[in-house]
């Protein structure tokens, strides 16, 4: 019967029915561009590439708290550069320096030294780490270190690690030290985030509360302290730790695993409504392409994606292509670091939590 | 006093059962007919919609497969040059074999992309709504009499069969009178059912109504697979929003201005190299 109905719908239908069923390869492609357009056009618009080279690991800074200030670091090309100099195309290799932009994206100021301008103050040698600071209310928490042999100085472990976090007024015109801790290993690398009114600095097992009054212990982990990333996460801290996401709650006064992600891949941040943590990951589309989006989760749940568009972005080398490598939010804005690219840096304006929500009604997450 | 006596009518239980089957044949004629409107205008919705993506994307990324081919060829003669000389020389054999079947593939596509593109010109233009409704209305009423499937017998499903093709054609065309035509052209149906006995009209509609709902399961999954098609979700989703393609115009054209960008500068890279590499060498290139 149904051989008899299709040769009946082909007689009847003419061509049209055969044509209609037929693939046709530039559609099914058309299709997926047309996907990753409609799931931008309900995210946000790309605001500006911000130059400056992006290194791996490197952040593409953070938003003030108040989201009115944009501190990055960028690595500079010769001894001759300044800081001050608005003039990216001179931004190289080393030492990174700090800059401090305007919610738009325009350069207010640009340390080489650091801390700056207090040449006579006793951690002066110390130098910035990459990506150890954050925004708490009315300015910074910068992570300063010393490489030198700890006392229990260890051959098994590198150097011994002295580290100091500094407080710096929102417009960086005043600062101070908050206090001092040591350990063995720069493998045990200290991480921030914001917390509350002061931010978490994770090292070597123990998690550091720090505000504006000081630093103290605030809890211990069983993770390995090589994570990467931690940000705030509700009432939790959310550590990534390749290729896991782990989220920590406050539990016998201490922070401990309370979920698992088993999520690979970061970076991740968190969205301008707190209880979002926004990650990037890879999706393999049809034709073998890897496309790099970005995902809004709430309780482990993907919520909300997207395919930033960096297309504006030339790679250096187009075999390895272009992959975000770091993430940040302020209330409406998502910033990007681009790896394998001169350019750098992205924004884009967001179209809020509403924007997120309305994306499973486009089909995400999909099923499959 | 007797009782008085009144005739009472007793309905036939057969002849009961032939109405209610009857009934039950109109309705899955309406739902066929129903069914295959709302397909063929699907069909010829996204058929057009074909063509006009063709004409417009689809010859782009046909574009953007070509410039991809051709950089990637030029970055095989670049890195061939730094090979020995008998190596060298053989590049564009081995660009020749290893691209084939990629040009191969890409010709045939452009060739689809520009065939399927010509059809805009030939697409009828959009009926006013209440031609549409009108066109609608007449080809649902045409496909229930004469849809090949509802034929009584051989030699009406013949008829119908040449009949059905001539409405679909008039549809796809968006023919209002064609279609008006045709109604007053083509014999009106008898609804009858053939058999001389009840018993056996009614054996006939049982198996009619048998036959109608597998029809009837038939369209509804034609139109099921139809939906399933990327064509289709790719329809879906610029009718939801038309301003899909003018972005995806926009995003191929920058990506082929990118290629066409790297293409340029390849080319110069490579005869640059190529020339300092006859320089050094002599060695004529093959």
């Amino acid at each position: 019967m149904a051989d008899r109905q299709r040769a009946v719908v082909l007689a009847t239908g003419s061509a049209l029915a055969e044509r209609s069923l037929k693939s046709n390869p530039r559609m099914t492609r058309g299709l997926v561009r047309a996907e990753s357009l409609l799931e931008e056009q309900h995210v946000g618009e790309v605001l500006r590439v911000h130059s400056g080279p992006c290194l791996f690991n490197m952040s593409p800074g953070k938003f003030s708290v108040d989201g009115k200030y944009f501190l990055r670091q960028v690595m500079r090309k010769s001894p001759n550069y300044s800081a001050d100099s608005a003039d990216d195309s001179v931004i190289g290799i080393r030492p990174c320096v700090f800059q401090l932009l305007d919610e738009s994206g325009e350069l207010l100021r640009g340390w080489d030294g650091f801390p700056p301008s207090r040449d006579d103050h006793p951690i002066r040698n110390y130098k910035p780490f990459w990506d150890r600071f954050c925004p708490i209310p009315g300015g910074w928490v910068i992570l300063t270190y010393l490489m030198r042999p700890c006392d229990d100085y260890d051959p098994e472990w590198d150097n011994g690690l002295d580290i100091h976090a500094l407080f710096f007024a929102l417009d960086f015109t005043e600062y101070w030290d908050l206090g001092h801790i040591s350990g063995k290993s720069s493998q045990n690398l200290a991480c921030l985030c914001q917390y509350d009114d002061g931010a978490i600095v994770f090292f070597e097992n123990l998690f550091y509360y720090v505000t504006q009054d000081g630093l103290e212990i605030s809890g211990w982990s069983d993770v390995d302290s090589g994570a990467k990333r931690h940000v705030q996460f509700g009432r939790s801290i959310v550590t990534y730790e390749y290729p896991y996401i782990y989220e920590y709650g406050f539990k016998d006064s201490a922070l401990q695993v309370m979920n698992g992600y088993t999520m690979r891949d970061g970076p991740f941040s968190l969205s301008a409504h707190g209880e979002l943590l926004i990650a990037r990951f890879m999706r393999r589309l049809a034709g073998g392409a890897f496309v790099n989006r970005i995902a809004a989760i709430h309780d482990g749940q993907i919520i909300g994606a997207f395919t930033p568009d960096i297309s504006g972005l030339t790679p250096i080398d187009e075999n390895v292509g272009l992959s975000p490598r770091d993430i940040s939010c302020s209330d409406d804005t998502i910033v990007l670091s681009v790896a394998n690219s001169n350019e750098g840096f992205v924004s884009y304006r967001g179209g809020g939590r509403a924007a997120w929500e309305a994306l499973p009604a486009l089909g995400w997450p999909p099923s499959s | 006093m007797a009782e008085a006596t009144a005739l009472i009518q007793q309905d036939d239980p057969e002849a009961q059962e032939e109405d209610r089957l009857r009934a039950r044949i109109d309705a899955l004629r309406d739902e066929i007919a129903l069914a295959t409107a709302e397909l063929e205008e699907l069909r010829a919705q996204i058929s057009a919609f074909e063509a006009r993506f063709d004409a417009r994307i689809g010859v782009l990324i046909v574009e953007v497969d070509r410039l991809s081919v051709r950089i990637a060829e030029y970055e095989h003669r670049i890195a061939a040059l730094s090979e020995p000389a008998e190596t060298w020389t053989r590049v564009e054999e081995e660009i020749s074999q290893e691209y084939r079947a990629e040009w191969e593939r890409i010709e045939a596509e452009g060739e689809e992309a520009r065939q399927s593109g010509q059809r805009v010109a030939d697409l009828p233009p959009d009926p006013p709504e209440d031609v549409r409704l009108a066109l609608r209305h007449l080809y649902r009423k045409l496909a229930r009499d004469y849809h090949p499937d509802l034929a009584k017998t051989d030699e009406e499903r013949g008829f119908n069969e040449t009949a059905m093709r001539r409405i679909n054609a008039a549809y796809e065309a968006n023919d209002l009178d064609a279609l008006l035509r045709l109604e007053d052209e083509l014999p009106s149906r008898d609804s009858a059912f053939p058999g001389v006995t009840t018993s056996a009209r009614i054996s006939w509609a049982a198996a009619q109504i048998g036959r109608l709902d597998q029809v009837l399961a038939g369209l509804q999954a034609d139109l099921t697979r139809l939906k399933a098609t990327d064509k289709y979700r790719l329809y879906e989703k610029v009718q939801a929003d038309a301003s899909v393609l003018d972005r995806m115009e926009s995003s191929y054209r920058r990506e082929i201005d990118a290629k066409r960008e790297r293409l340029d500068s390849l080319i110069v890279e490579y005869r640059t190299a190529a020339s300092d590499k006859f320089m050094s060498t002599g060695t004529p290139h093959g």
